[in-house]
C-alpha cells in the first residue's frame, strides 16, 4: 500500500515551504482548496486520534471516529470564523462528536464511564533499560488514572498534558467554565499523586 | 504561626495563579516546613507523571483516507461507481429476461429426450446433419420453455428492469455531460517535499 505524501507549496517558486498558519489553511479550505485541508489533517491527525483514543479506549474506534471528525470539520468549515483560533474550534468539534459516540454506546451497551485502555506499542525516546522500565511503569500508571476518570475529566487532562493547552483554551474548546477546568486538573493531580503513592514511588 | 498551606494554595501555585506576593509566601513557607515541602513535591511529581501519557503513531494512509471520504461525500449519488454498476446490472438482467421471453417455447421432457439423443450421438445424425441442427435447436427451445413455465411475470419484469437500468444510465451520462469530471481524478498527488 503506497503512502501518499502531500505537501503544500505556499509559493509556486522553488524554495523552503514557509509555515502557513492553521487559520489561513482553514480559510483556504473554506474556499475549496482541498490541498490546504490535507495539510491541516496532516498537522492535527496525531493529536486528534490520540485524544479520541484516551476518551474511547480503543485504537481502531479512535481511528474511525477521527476520520468522521475530520470529515465533519471539513463540512463545517463555513461555520468557522478564521479570525478566531482554529485549534480550540477543532477540539470543540472533535470532543462533541466523541461525546455523541459515547452517549450512543452507553445507551446500547450501558458501558460505565471508565474504559479499558488497550495496550499499544508506545513511541520510545529513551535509552537505558532502567529508564525504560520506570517510564513504562509510570506510563501504565498514568494510563490507568486517566482511564478511571469520567470522560469530561479525561478530555481536560488530555488537552492540558498532551496538547499543552492553557486553561483558557481548554475552557473555550470544551465550552466549560474556567473554574471547572482547574478543578478537574486539581482532581487529576490528586488522583495521580495517590496512584504514585500506592505504587510506592514516592520516596 | 504553624498553619500549613492548603491544597488549594498548592494547586494554584503550580497553576501559576498566584500573585507575586502570594508566590513568595509559599516559597518562604516550604523552605522551613518539611511537611508542606513534601506535599508540594508530591504534587509536582504527579504533574510530571501526568505528562507521560503515551502517544501513538497514526497509520500513514490516514490523510489519504480522509480526503477520499471527503471526495465521496461531495460526489452526488448518481456520479458514484456503485450507481453505474447497478445501472449496468439492471440493463443486463432485464435484457436477458426479455431475450429469453421472445424465444419459442417447448416442454422440458422433449428437451431431455433430444438432449440425450444428442449426447449419445445417434447414428442417424451422421447420415443427415440437418437432423443434428434441428436437434440442437430443439434443445435450446426446450430450455426456454422451461423458463417460461416460471410465469408470465418474466416479460413485464424484464421490461421493467431494462427500463429502470436505461434510465439510471441516462441520468449518469447526463450528469457527466453537465459538470467537469471530478471523481475519476487520482486520489492524491505525490509531490516532492520542498
Amino acid at each position: 500500500m503506497l503512502s501518499h505524501v502531500l505537501s503544500y507549496p505556499v509559493a509556486a517558486a522553488k524554495g523552503p515551504v514557509e509555515r502557513v498558519s492553521d487559520e489561513e489553511l482553514a480559510r483556504r479550505s473554506r474556499q475549496g482548496n482541498n490541498d490546504a485541508y490535507a495539510v491541516l489533517v496532516e498537522r492535527y491527525q496525531r493529536s486528534v486520534v490520540n485524544l479520541v483514543y484516551r476518551l474511547v479506549g480503543d485504537w481502531q474506534t479512535a481511528l474511525d471516529l477521527s476520520q468522521d471528525i475530520f470529515l465533519h470539520v471539513y463540512q463545517s468549515l463555513d461555520r468557522y470564523d478564521p479570525e478566531r483560533p482554529f485549534k480550540p474550534w477543532l477540539y470543540r468539534v472533535a470532543t462533541n462528536l466523541v461525546y455523541d459516540h459515547l452517549r450512543r454506546q452507553q445507551r446500547r451497551y450501558r458501558i460505565l464511564d471508565t474504559v479499558e485502555v488497550t495496550p499499544e506499542v508506545a513511541d520510545e525516546h529513551l535509552t537505558n533499560p532502567e529508564e525504560l522500565a520506570l517510564q513504562g511503569d509510570i506510563r501504565r500508571a498514568v494510563e490507568e488514572v486517566i482511564a478511571a476518570l469520567p470522560p469530561h475529566y479525561r478530555a481536560v487532562v488530555v488537552l492540558r498534558y498532551l496538547e499543552d493547552m492553557s486553561y483558557r483554551e481548554i475552557a473555550a474548546a470544551l465550552d466549560i467554565p474556567l473554574g471547572t477546568v482547574k478543578t478537574h486538573i486539581h482532581r487529576a493531580r490528586e488522583l495521580m499523586r495517590a496512584e504514585l503513592a500506592a505504587k510506592g514511588w514516592m520516596p | 504561626m504553624s498553619t500549613h498551606l492548603s491544597e488549594e494554595i498548592l494547586h494554584a501555585y503550580l497553576d501559576g495563579d498566584l500573585a507575586w506576593e502570594a508566590r513568595q509566601r509559599v516559597r518562604e513557607h516550604v523552605r522551613t516546613c518539611g511537611v508542606c515541602r513534601r506535599r508540594l513535591e508530591d504534587l509536582r511529581r504527579a504533574e510530571y507523571a501526568l505528562r507521560q501519557i503515551p502517544t501513538f503513531t497514526v497509520p500513514a494512509n490516514f490523510t489519504a483516507q480522509v480526503m477520499q471520504r471527503i471526495r465521496t461525500a461531495s460526489t452526488p449519488p448518481w456520479r458514484q461507481r456503485s450507481f453505474v454498476w447497478a445501472a449496468h446490472g439492471l440493463v443486463l438482467v432485464g435484457g436477458l429476461l426479455l431475450a429469453l421471453a421472445v424465444a419459442e417455447s417447448v416442454p422440458f421432457s422433449a428437451l431431455a429426450e433430444q438432449g440425450f439423443s444428442l449426447l449419445t450421438l445417434d447414428p442417424t445424425f451422421l447420415i443427415d446433419p440437418l437432423l443434428l441442427l434441428d436437434a440442437m435447436a430443439g434443445v435450446f427451445a426446450h430450455a426456454v420453455d422451461g423458463l417460461m413455465q416460471v410465469g408470465e411475470t418474466v416479460v413485464p419484469l424484464g421490461m421493467g428492469l431494462l427500463a429502470l437500468g436505461s434510465f439510471l444510465e441516462m441520468v449518469h451520462w447526463l450528469s457527466t455531460m453537465a459538470s467537469e469530471p471530478s471523481s475519476k481524478e487520482p486520489l492524491t498527488e505525490v509531490r516532492p517535499w520542498a
